[in-house]
Formats: structure tokens, C-alpha cells, sequence
């Protein structure tokens, strides 16, 4: 009696799952005419009334979610550290009331703004603090995932405070991610400075990728180090494949035909990289003698041997968080500048110095 | 030392440290406006929470220890906790069933209360073939292992969100229910104290050994059956909730068996409750008044626990031989 009861609660949970959450609203649709044009983003999308401001977010499996915005948010909590740079890139600092955890952040002002009790932190060691959040008394939260804790959810509801998604890690072109600035800017109203941020970035972007279009000897380049006795390794359609290619480089493994990263054997990629010219994004690495004696058999590649290694690493705060993944990210145009100052440095007549990266010294 | 081991003196600590909870918090609680919000969506649901975790865990704990006739028996020990994490995981990982937060906890207790019943059944198996307690918590603690290894499988394949919300889960947490849900927990504490505590007397001769439960005329192998299926569901409902609750299970008895020398299996189960409670609402306190709440319940708990557990075991030497 006890199992079949189990087992009938079992396959009515099962059904009740597997309806779609798919939450396209048609009417939005209608009013396409209105959508503002997103050049690289993927995952969202804005439309413009004349009373209001609707946007969307396409998550991963594709399911839509829809905001109104009917006024400028004054009061956010911002969870992440690319929304934060975003609102500093576009003056608006002084409308965080709260952020997860300060030493994720490398940006100084944030951190200021934190020890001066102006703005609190809500998720500090991954342990959410109700208190503090509703303290701040926020009109809006950015999440870079979907709240799935029954009681934030309850508090949010309560409290009346919206919430968005912000996914601009789904992209997987560099502009596109930085595009996201769009986004929030139709949060706080200020599009306008929006629109001019991010074109610059986008045509600084062009302008030295335009520079490397032309160029035949495209150097190879491996990427990433062994983690846990496997090597997580980015797809074509990646983030950091688009980068290399912008930036006149071959990706060594351009051949594996998907997003994201998958795992891989050591081998597997000492077969394929052995001799690449380049390796670049080392994790922690700071010498070349550190990967050596972490993992001797690293001395394999000719990019190692040779002393083609480069991190990016260059700017990063007491915990080791890296501003590449802060501010980098949101002005790619600047990775790009030090990408191609690495593969082809006869392009530059002067060489500026690296904003992000460094090349590993021996010791 | 003789306070340890009063009821009433137990009862008044925990009573004071609830109090004591209710009050510390981010938020000053006499300077704000809002203090409904503050103590019945967040204070209370974590203290009732509290409560019903510590004394739940430990007294499942006592429980086992007394079946097992073994001092090393815990949830964590004979596996039963990771089956119930392993089954959870497979729940937010392996499945990515849990994304609507209505039926959350209950896709969660489900898969968590099956976990605790497999990881139970194995070892009723186990018993079966085998009365060698040895053999059974050795067995229990390679199947851990499995399950741990099988969960890794799960933590490598996963999305990063999923990782995140697993890893989160098995922090271990008393602040993520709200009213009913720690008022229901509460309630099951409460009950399966009750009910528990009928189950003392029989558990006294037991203890006795098995020939004299015999005499005495009591079916041990229905008391047994009984008690470890009371065991995994609260276990699981638990560890649904709150995720895998290290140290109380394992430890809580064997402090409260320490310090009440006798053999009165009534008051160990009262005690276990109490000290089980004092012992997830002391920590909750530690990490409100030390470090603004933001420490992991399972880290905080093992860091102060373990090394004053470990003292009381060195100073009471003679009782362990």
C-alpha cells in the first residue's frame, strides 16, 4: 500500500515537471515594431512603448521571461560583478544599496562604497542574510541565476521587490556580452549613455579587428590549464574561441563544435596543442616554474617551452578575484587589445603596455 | 557538571538562547519599525528550525547508536545521510526536476526521505546476512563512499547553476523555511520526541542484550524495524529542509551518554533532544554575534564542536574504557 502510494506520487510529480515553463506572452510579440535593435546579445531583448518599457531574457532552454519596467529603479541590489561594472560604467554606482559578497569585486569604489556602509553585502560566504537585504530595502535584485529559494522568493513577494535575470554569460560573442549594458540601462532609464558606451566599445572592437582580418599567419593557441586531472575545454561557438579569432589567432581546438566547455584528458589535448605558439588564461599560474611544479608534464608544449604563456591575471584584488572578469568583460575591446598585442605585435608601431595580461616569467 | 545532566536546567538554556536568537540578528530589532517581518518571516521559522533539526538529528543519532550498539553509528556513519544527499542530488543535478519553487521542498522531501529509506534498507540487508556490528558499519561506510562517488559523477556533469544550488544545500541551513514550514517541523520534533520516548523501555532492556529482550518477551526485530523506519523519514524530511547536518548526529549522543553515566534511556532521549537544539541554536548565535551570520552552519558547528567534544572525551577517558 505504502509503495504504490510512493510510486503513484512519484509519476504525478514526473507529469507535473514536465509541463513547459514556457512564459512567451504573444501580445509582446505584436509590438515588435517597437523593439529596440540588439546587434550581438542573444538572450534579451527590449521593446519600447510610449508609456512603458517591456524586456525579455531567453534563458538557456530557451524559456522567455518578461519584465515591465514603468519607472526608473532607484534602489538595486545587484548580484555580480559585471551588472556592478556595468552601473559604473554608466555613472550610476550610487544606485547599489547591495551586492553579494565585496571580495568578489576588484573595483575599488564598490569596495569604498561597502566599508562605508552604503552599501550592504546580502550574500557574504554564499550564506544569504534576509536581514541585511530587506535592511537596504531594495526595489529591484539582478541574479545572475533564477531565485529557487522558497524563501527569497516569499520576501521578494512580500517585500515587493522585483527581480531580474541577468545572463549575459549565455553569450557567446565578446560585444555581445558587453551589449548587456543595454539592458541595464533600461532599468535606470539612461539608454541614451548607454547606446554611446557601448558603441564606442563596439567600434574600437571593429576597428582592431579590421586590423587582424587580413592576416594569413594566424598563430595557434591552446587555452586553459588541468583541473583536477581534467582539462575543461571551451567549444568553437565559445566566448574565448570568438576572442582568439577577433584577435588573429587560430584556436587549436576551433573543431569541437559546441558552446561552453566539455572535459578532456590530458592526452587528449597534448595530442592536439603539443605545439601550439601560444598559451594563454592559466588559472592562478604566475611562473612558469609554479605550473612546473604543480604539473611537470605542462614542459611538453612548445608554448611552454619556449616561453609563450600569458595570464590574465595582471589586475586582481587580495582574494584573487580578477578584473579581467569584471571590467574586462564589459570592455572587450580592451581583451582584444591585449590579445592581438600578443599574436601580432608588428601591428602596433608602439606597444602599449598589457591591460589584462602578462607573459609568465620563469620565475 | 551535575547542572548537564538536569532537564529543567537544559530546557532553561535552550529556552534563553531561543530568546536570545529571536533577538540578534543585522537588524536591531529595538530600532526598527518592522519588527513583525522581522520575527515572524525570518527569527522565529529559523529558531523553530533550529530546534527541530539539532533535536531530530541527534536523537535519530542516539537511536542508531543504541540499535548498532556502537558509539561510531550515526546518520553520517551507516550512510544514510549520504543516501539521502545522493538521492537529493540526483533530484537538483541529475534530473533538473527541481526548478519550481512550489513543490520544491516536496520534490526534495520525497527524493530525500527515498535516499534515507534505500540507504536504511541496505543496511537492514546487511543485517540479515550478518550480526557482526563491524561488519555492518564498515559496509555502512563504503556505501558512503559510493554514494559520494556516484554524487561527484553528478557535481561533474552538472550546470554550474545546479553545482552552485547543490553545493548550497549541503552547507547546511536552518533560515530557509518560513512560518509553516518551521511551525510543521517543529510539530514532527515534538511528535517523534513523543513517540521515541514510548519506544524507552523496551530500548532499556534491549540494551540489555538480545537474550534478555526475549525473556522479557519483547519482539526486537518489530522494535528495530519500527524505529529505523521512524529514523529515515525524519532523517530525510531533515536533510530535505536543511541539507546533510554534520557533527549533531554522531556526537550529541555520545556527549549526552558521557554525562548521564546511568543507563536511563528516557533521559538520554530528553537530553539528546535538548542538547541537540542548544547545539544548532548556539551556533546560529555564534555566527549572528561573530561573524554576521555569514559562516555555513556545517563548518561553523564542526569548528567549535568537534575540538570541545574531542576535550570531554580526553577528561572522561575512563568512561569510554
Amino acid at each position: 500500500m505504502f509503495f504504490k502510494l510512493f510510486f503513484n506520487s512519484l509519476i504525478f510529480l514526473i507529469i507535473l515537471t514536465s509541463c513547459s515553463t514556457e512564459q512567451k506572452n504573444n501580445d509582446l510579440f505584436n509590438e515588435k515594431d517597437n523593439e529596440i535593435k540588439i546587434k550581438y546579445a542573444k538572450h534579451f531583448g527590449i521593446i519600447k512603448n510610449k508609456t512603458s518599457t517591456k524586456i525579455f531574457v531567453i534563458q538557456s532552454n530557451n524559456d522567455t521571461l518578461f519584465y515591465n519596467i514603468d519607472k526608473p529603479f532607484k534602489r538595486l541590489a545587484v548580484l555580480g560583478t559585471i551588472p556592478v561594472y556595468q552601473l559604473k560604467l554608466l555613472n550610476a554606482l550610487d544606485l547599489i544599496v547591495s551586492i553579494d559578497d565585496s571580495k568578489y569585486y576588484f573595483n575599488s569604489e564598490i569596495q569604498n562604497l561597502v566599508s562605508q556602509k552604503k552599501v550592504f553585502e546580502v550574500l557574504p560566504n554564499l550564506q544569504w542574510n534576509y536581514e541585511t537585504l530587506l535592511l537596504s530595502k531594495p526595489e529591484m535584485i539582478i541574479t545572475y541565476s533564477p531565485i529557487d529559494n522558497p524563501k527569497l522568493s516569499e520576501i521578494l513577494k512580500s517585500h515587493q521587490i522585483q527581480h531580474v535575470l541577468y545572463l549575459d554569460y549565455l553569450e557567446q560573442h565578446p560585444l555581445g556580452r558587453a551589449e548587456w549594458i543595454k539592458l541595464m540601462a533600461c532599468l535606470i532609464q539612461k539608454d541614451s549613455l548607454a547606446e554611446k558606451i557601448f558603441t564606442e566599445i563596439e567600434k574600437e572592437y571593429l576597428y582592431l579587428k579590421a586590423m587582424t582580418d587580413t592576416i594569413k599567419n594566424r598563430p595557434s593557441v591552446l587555452t586553459e590549464v588541468m583541473f583536477n586531472d581534467v582539462w575543461y575545454i571551451a567549444g568553437n561557438k565559445s566566448y574565448i574561441s570568438q576572442l582568439i579569432k577577433d584577435a588573429g589567432g587560430k584556436y587549436i581546438f576551433d573543431f569541437h563544435q559546441y558552446e561552453n566547455s566539455k572535459p578532456y584528458s590530458f592526452e587528449y589535448v597534448l595530442k592536439y596543442a603539443k605545439d601550439a605558439d601560444y598559451w594563454i588564461n592559466l588559472l592562478h599560474f604566475q611562473t612558469l616554474q609554479q605550473m612546473k611544479n604543480t604539473t611537470p608534464k605542462y614542459s611538453l608544449f612548445k608554448a611552454f617551452q619556449e616561453k609563450r604563456c600569458f595570464n590574465n591575471d595582471k589586475r586582481k584584488n587580495l582574494y584573487g578575484y580578477n578584473d579581467y572578469y569584471e571590467s574586462g568583460i564589459c570592455q572587450p575591446n580592451l581583451l582584444l587589445k591585449d590579445l592581438i598585442q600578443i599574436f601580432h605585435p608588428e601591428l602596433f608601431s608602439n606597444q602599449n603596455e598589457l591591460t589584462y595580461y602578462y607573459l609568465l616569467p620563469e620565475k | 557538571m551535575k547542572y548537564f545532566s538536569n532537564t529543567y536546567f537544559l530546557l532553561s538554556i535552550l529556552i534563553l538562547l531561543s530568546i536570545a536568537n529571536l533577538l540578534s540578528g543585522s537588524i536591531n530589532i529595538f530600532k526598527t519599525s518592522d519588527v513583525q517581518t522581522l520575527l515572524l518571516e525570518l527569527r522565529l521559522p529559523k529558531v523553530l528550525t533550529g530546534i527541530a533539526t539539532g533535536s531530530i538529528i541527534a536523537i535519530c543519532g542516539l537511536i542508531l547508536q543504541i540499535l548498532f550498539r556502537n558509539p561510531l553509528a550515526g546518520p553520517y556513519v551507516l550512510g544514510i545521510s549520504s543516501a539521502s544527499s545522493l538521492f537529493t542530488s540526483i533530484g537538483i543535478m541529475g534530473t533538473g526536476l527541481i526548478t519550481y519553487p512550489l513543490i520544491y521542498h516536496l520534490q526534495l522531501n520525497l527524493l530525500s526521505i527515498s535516499g534515507a529509506l534505500v540507504g536504511l534498507m541496505i543496511i537492514l540487508l546487511m543485517l540479515q546476512i550478518t550480526s557482526q556490528i563491524i561488519i555492518i558499519l564498515l559496509v555502512g561506510f563504503m556505501l558512503s563512499q559510493l554514494y559520494s562517488a556516484i554524487q561527484s559523477i553528478l557535481t561533474y556533469l552538472s550546470t554550474e547553476h545546479a553545482l552552485k544550488l547543490f553545493t548550497l544545500w549541503t552547507m547546511g541551513n536552518i533560515q530557509n523555511t518560513n512560518l509553516i514550514q518551521s511551525l510543521i517541523l517543529f510539530g514532527i520534533s515534538i511528535i517523534s520526541l513523543i513517540i521515541i520516548l514510548r519506544y524507552s523501555k523496551p530500548l532499556s532492556i534491549y540494551i540489555t542484550g538480545d537474550e534478555s529482550a526475549k525473556v522479557m518477551g519483547i519482539d526486537i526485530e518489530k522494535i528495530k524495524k519500527n524505529l529505523i523506519i521512524i529514523t529515515a523519514v525524519l532523517i530525510g524530511i531533515i536533510t530535505a529542509y536543511c541539507g546533510p547536518i554534520a557533527f549533531v548526529g554522531m556526537s550529541i549522543p555520545i556527549l549526552v551518554r558521557i554525562l548521564n553515566k546511568n543507563a536511563n534511556i528516557y533521559q538520554w532521549i530528553q537530553h539528546t533532544f535538548l542538547y541537540g537544539s542548544i547545539s544548532i541554536i548556539l551556533t546560529d548565535l555564534i555566527n549572528q554575534w561573530i561573524f554576521n551570520g555569514s559562516m555555513p552552519l556545517n563548518v561553523l558547528i564542526s569548528i567549535w564542536g568537534v575540538p570541545l567534544l574531542i576535550w570531554i572525551l580526553i577528561k572522561q577517558m575512563k568512561f569510554l574504557i
